[in-house]
């Protein structure tokens, strides 16, 4: 009795062992992107991008944690990046004719332009497009074709 | 109260708490002298600390509570490695002074406790600046710089989600 159980109970911490260490595939995201500048974890399986689109327009996107698309908006010019995102939505920056604004985008996929009157709206006066690849349960990483094509933003997870 | 619909008051305030959900208004703005801000972190109480340089050169740490006041405030003639850690707690950040390079611990009370290793600098990233983390948001709202159109100084300012 004693054996199956050492056996039973050694078997279980292979099997634990084995889920821990590995990686899956959730899901991948392509649709128009020809660049990806910018991916931030949102802290619920998804992410907020800044892309540059295949026809040449740069692009704040919002992916749910299937990889789905909740949230569009072409920038008028360029952009600084995403300054933070989660559950109440995501704020990025949007640099056109002045003044610089922020895009707050809330989870519903609304959005409201905010400006200052006399002032440009900006991030940190640091390096921009900040990443931020990983939440508690995956990470997420970039597959660029080693010819032509397009690249995909891939969603690994930690099981 | 019988000649309006339940339905309709709770249609109505749904709509009117959805209204008021989604918004963005500015609460307090924060510089008298700051030629450029490099790093925010959101101490997650409202408030946040941030190294910057001043009009006249010095870097500066500040610690800003949760209605924009200056809770803590250091500056140095000398370049740093910017902040560490923000919490409501304490803050931590790296002094770039001469060798050896020192981390200052500071609670809310302000009081400095500094943080050395024996033959060893310490510094948050050794490619300073171009790697400082940021936390620009907490659960209630966000910040951001406003950079005048014409000329003065910056301003760092509190957004919230209402």
């Amino acid at each position: 009795m004693t054996t199956y159980i050492v056996r039973g109970v050694a078997l279980g911490l292979v099997l634990v062992a084995l889920r821990v260490s590995a990686v899956s595939t959730a899901w991948s995201y392509q649709a128009d992107v020809a660049t990806f500048y910018q991916v931030i974890a949102d802290g619920a399986g998804g992410c907020g991008i800044i892309s540059i689109a295949t026809n040449g327009s740069m692009c704040a996107l919002r992916l749910n944690s299937k990889g789905e698309e909740i949230y569009r908006y072409q920038l008028a010019g360029t952009s600084y990046g995403i300054l933070t995102i989660g559950k109440k939505g995501m704020v990025f920056g949007e640099v056109g004719v002045p003044p610089y604004r922020l895009i707050y985008a809330d989870a519903k996929g609304q959005s409201i332009i905010v400006s200052s009157p006399g002032h440009n709206l900006f991030s940190t006066l640091s390096p921009i497009f900040r990443c931020q690849l990983y939440d508690k349960k995956g990470f997420f990483a970039m597959e660029l074709p080693t010819g032509p094509g397009q690249p995909k933003l891939v969603r690994y997870l930690n099981k | 109260m019988n000649a309006i619909p339940r339905f309709v008051l709770v249609a109505v305030a749904t709509a009117l708490v959805s209204a008021a959900a989604f918004a963005v208004t500015e609460e307090w703005s924060y510089g008298e002298d700051l030629a450029a801000v490099y790093q925010i972190l959101a101490d997650g109480a409202g408030g946040c600390a941030m190294y910057g340089i001043t009009t006249n050169g010095q870097s500066i740490v500040v610690w800003l509570d949760k209605k924009g006041v200056a809770q803590y405030t250091k500056r140095f003639a000398n370049s740093m490695y910017g902040l560490a850690a923000a919490s409501k707690k304490e803050i931590v950040y790296s002094n770039a002074s001469a060798p050896p390079m020192v981390f200052t611990h500071v609670d809310k009370k302000g009081i400095e406790t500094t943080v050395t290793v024996a033959s060893y600098n310490l510094v948050t990233s050794i490619l300073g600046p171009a790697a400082l983390s940021q936390n620009q948001a907490d659960s209630k709202g966000f910040f951001a710089l406003k950079l005048p159109m014409v000329s003065g100084p910056i301003q760092m300012a509190r957004f919230s989600y209402k």
